[in-house]
């Protein structure tokens, strides 16, 4: 049990300094189309489904965390809780110029604990929904006066974005058989968004002015999910694994407000705004997938995703609401696994994995959808004493198209989770 | 196994840390992506007319400034100006003993930068012993103190400075104030403020108004055996009376910086101006001069002939009950809110920088019961100025404005 606490301390801190980091300005800028709505979706697949491009929900590791199918939480047979940190640079373009932005993100925070080893277990989790993390910077030289005395006035207008939707979640997942699973999670959904814009006059006695739009919300959520694993459908070692989920719409009593500081950041002022209250639904999700493993070493997945973001209504910003639509993903990935060869060669100790996406995207901007094609490696890596891992991902991926005045961003990620396994209940006789 | 692990980890943490440097080593942030949706902040800058401005009359204190002014002159736009100076010099100290055939010098330092007229003619005056109690602090612009008989004359040329030998012009008053300075008694001092009441110095032509600077104006009393020593001014001011039977032209109002006539208005106007405090980048009320009647004015004069002006203004938020204490140099009554503005030559404007001001008016609001008034330092000299009001026949380039920059949230 102090094992517990210590790691769920430990992943505390780390997560309040990462996102303590992410705040600060220093590194918290990512995709400019995080501009819009209420940010940009976030996969809720673990690291090691990322790396393959996909959600994850269609395949089950007993050692990983997973928040991508309630129903895998049935399969618990270990305690297991991870964390995981990611950090993108998007290289970003438009028809005139282009720019980078980099952002540190703190990916989620799980813990999972079997109830009844291997058929009943539970998850509790801190995890993003999507996220708003922007930063776009303008240059203007404007000539004030008249005349003889007309003088040149510099203007640097910074606007920034932070923030997003995050969930509070646990959730319940049981194994009814030995292939079928089922589970159940509800969550606290609650949106905290900042729109900062910042002017500054460099070289003038003019003083640098700010307002921010604050943007608070909150709601519940649940989804249920299923998980159907058999055994032996093409030969006697392989598996077919089926999943699906459904994430049900969501309504958040959100409010905003116009803040705005002086004297430093001393005082602080608020105002109401237009539309300063209302109802964000965001929209239902549904996951499906295929998994299929012919021997414990491989697994090839495919997985596919549909959120009806056309649904999507914002009573805070009703003029955005045209720019959503349906959004379609589909991913398809592998992973291998040579250390269960029992190879003692230094690259057969790591587990692998690779994979490509391509989602469409829940923005459509001048007639164009802003759609991504992502591919991505994966590195896991096993500890020597445990079933403990650290899963690393690399992803490179095309967003969007610098045409008709949108942007199109060249996105280079890397992302890190800690799965730290045999936490709680149960600890395996036999390594 | 555990060496093994030890190197990949090794080997990993080394290579996250050199990705990491990688991605995050090159922002760049620019404007890719400020057009995607209708939040929008923008820059704006915004002009307000100052509506509703006015002229008040006040008559102020004119004692005991930095300087004192003395001279007259006919000004064609301003009027004929007549300034009178009064002084009184100080006792010696009572360890300082004056003989009775000592001479008394009266010193008078100019300040030439600010002379009123020809600065090149001579300005004749006339010096008279004033004939009554007088304090310099309570001395103001229209007072008329009484004199006595003439007690001579002097004239004023284009030195700096000037020393009149006042044995020379009258022996009576020099005897006089010696005896009070040799009286050896308690109530010397006493007896010297109810007996002698100081000079007046009165203009006699009008070619030019010459202030005086007060920290050299000074009397030298010359022992023929023993030490020679000065006693400074302890009461000194101006009176000032303007004939005015010029014209101004329609929407143009002189300001004085003698108080006999300054600015008011009620409000900055900028309610309706979607500003909020933390957004204001600046705000400046601009005053535009009538500097082509002022030029005009002063063409058929000699080229020696200036009109002194005033380099700054005041913009003094002030009681109108209080008037003109709360505005008197020196004088914090009310704890007045006072901004200067600088004169621009490039467009004759005086430019108030007032963000501070409205600042305050947008996040608290401003102390009730005050209106606003521009003035001209009020420091002894004379220096007159005209504005352009606020009337429908003032261009609209000239008439007074506040221009506000701030930071508006555009969003739809």
């Amino acid at each position: 049990m102090k094992k517990v606490v210590l790691i769920t301390v430990l992943l505390s801190l780390f997560s309040s300094l990462a996102y303590a980091q992410s705040e600060d300005g220093k590194a918290s800028s990512g995709s400019v189309y995080s501009k819009l709505g209420v940010g940009y979706p976030v996969s809720t697949g673990n690291v090691a489904a990322q790396s393959m491009g996909l959600m994850g929900i269609s395949f089950n590791d007993p050692f990983v965390n997973s928040l991508a199918n309630p129903a895998q939480w049935g399969n618990t047979v270990y305690g297991v809780g991870s964390g995981g940190v990611g950090l993108n640079s998007y290289s970003a373009s438009d028809a005139n110029q282009s720019v980078r932005n980099s952002s540190f993100s703190v990916n989620q925070f799980q813990l999972q604990f079997p109830i009844i080893r291997g058929k009943l277990g539970i998850s509790g989790a801190f995890a993003p929904v999507t996220e708003s993390s922007f930063r776009t910077f303008s240059e203007e030289t404007r000539f004030v006066g008249n005349g003889a005395q007309q003088d040149t006035l510099n203007i640097d207008l910074e606007n920034r974005g932070s923030g997003g939707i995050n969930k509070a979640e646990f959730g319940v997942g049981w194994k009814i058989t030995p292939s079928i699973s089922v589970g159940y999670a509800a969550s606290v959904v609650f949106m905290s968004m900042d729109d900062a814009y910042t002017a500054s006059f460099p070289g003038s006695n003019y003083r640098p002015a700010n307002y921010t739009i604050e943007s608070n919300g909150v709601g519940f959520g649940n989804r249920f999910g299923t998980l159907i694993q058999l055994p032996g459908p093409l030969d006697r070692d392989d598996q077919l694994g089926i999943g699906a989920s459904v994430t049900f719409p969501v309504s958040l009593n959100a409010e905003r407000q116009q803040t705005g500081t002086v004297s430093n950041g001393a005082v602080t002022l608020t105002n109401g705004l237009p539309n300063g209250d209302g109802t964000i639904r965001l929209p239902t999700k549904i996951t499906g997938g295929l998994s299929y493993s012919p021997s414990n070493l491989l697994m090839v997945g495919l997985e596919g995703l549909y959120e009806g973001w056309s649904n999507y209504e914002n009573e805070l910003k009703p003029g955005q609401q045209e720019e959503f639509v349906d959004r379609y993903k589909l991913g398809l990935g592998m992973q291998y696994f040579p250390y269960l060869t029992g190879s003692d060669k230094f690259l057969s100790t790591f587990k692998y994995r690779a994979g490509m996406s391509y989602d469409s995207g829940h923005l459509q901007l001048e007639g164009q959808r802003i759609n991504t094609l992502k591919f991505s490696l994966g590195l896991g890596i096993r500890s020597p004493n445990s079933r403990s891992s650290i899963d690393l991902s690399f992803e490179y991926g095309v967003r969007g198209t610098n045409s008709t005045n949108l942007v199109k961003e060249q996105i280079f990620g890397m992302k890190l989770s800690l799965n730290l396994a045999e936490v709680m209940f149960y600890r395996p006789k036999l390594q | 196994m555990n060496s093994s692990f030890q190197s990949i980890r090794s080997f990993c943490f080394a290579s996250i840390c050199v990705i990491s440097l990688a991605l995050v080593s090159c922002e760049n942030p620019g404007s890719v992506g400020s057009g995607l949706s209708d939040s929008r902040g923008e820059v704006v800058t915004d002009t307000v007319f100052v509506d509703g401005m006015e002229t008040v009359n006040t008559t102020t204190y004119s004692g005991n400034l930095s300087f004192f002014a003395m001279g007259k002159y006919e000004d064609q736009l301003f009027g004929t100006m007549t300034a009178t100076g009064y002084m009184k010099p100080t006792l010696p100290g009572a360890d300082n003993t004056v003989s009775e055939n000592a001479t008394i010098q009266m010193r008078l330092l100019f300040e030439n930068e600010n002379v009123y007229g020809d600065t090149l003619s001579d300005q004749q005056y006339s010096l008279y012993e004033i004939n009554e109690l007088w304090r310099g602090t309570a001395l103001k612009i229209n007072d008329d103190l009484a004199t006595d008989a003439k007690l001579g004359e002097f004239s004023i040329s284009t030195d700096d400075s000037l020393d009149i030998n006042l044995n020379e012009i009258n022996q009576d008053w020099v005897d006089r104030y010696i005896q009070f300075a040799n009286t050896d008694t308690t109530n010397r001092d006493s007896l010297y403020k109810n007996g002698m009441y100081g000079l007046a110095v009165v203009p006699e032509n009008a070619n030019k108004i010459v202030p005086l600077t007060v920290g050299e104006t000074r009397f030298t009393i010359q022992n023929p055996l023993a030490d020679t020593f000065r006693v400074s001014t302890s009461e000194w001011g101006y009176t000032l009376n303007r004939d005015t039977n010029t014209s101004f032209p329609q929407g143009s109002v002189p300001l004085y910086n003698t108080y006999e006539q300054i600015l008011n208005f009620g409000d900055l106007g900028i309610e309706d101006l979607e500003v909020e405090t933390s957004g204001l980048s600046r705000a400046e009320l601009v005053l535009y001069e009538n500097t082509s009647t002022m030029e005009q004015t002063l063409e058929s004069e000699p080229f020696s002939v200036i009109r002194p002006h005033p380099p700054t203004a005041y913009l003094q938020y002030a009681d109108p009950a209080n008037l003109p204490e709360n505005i008197d140099p020196g004088v914090p009554v009310d704890n007045v809110t006072k901004i200067p503005g600088v004169y621009n030559e490039n467009d004759g404007s005086y430019r108030f920088d007032i963000t501070q001001l409205v600042g305050n008016k947008l996040r608290d609001g401003l102390p009730g019961g005050r209106e606003f008034y521009i003035t001209f330092p009020n420091d002894g000299t004379i220096k007159p100025s005209l504005i352009y009001s606020d009337g429908s026949q003032v261009p609209t380039s000239k008439r007074p404005k506040i221009v506000i920059t701030y930071l508006k949230n555009s969003s739809n």
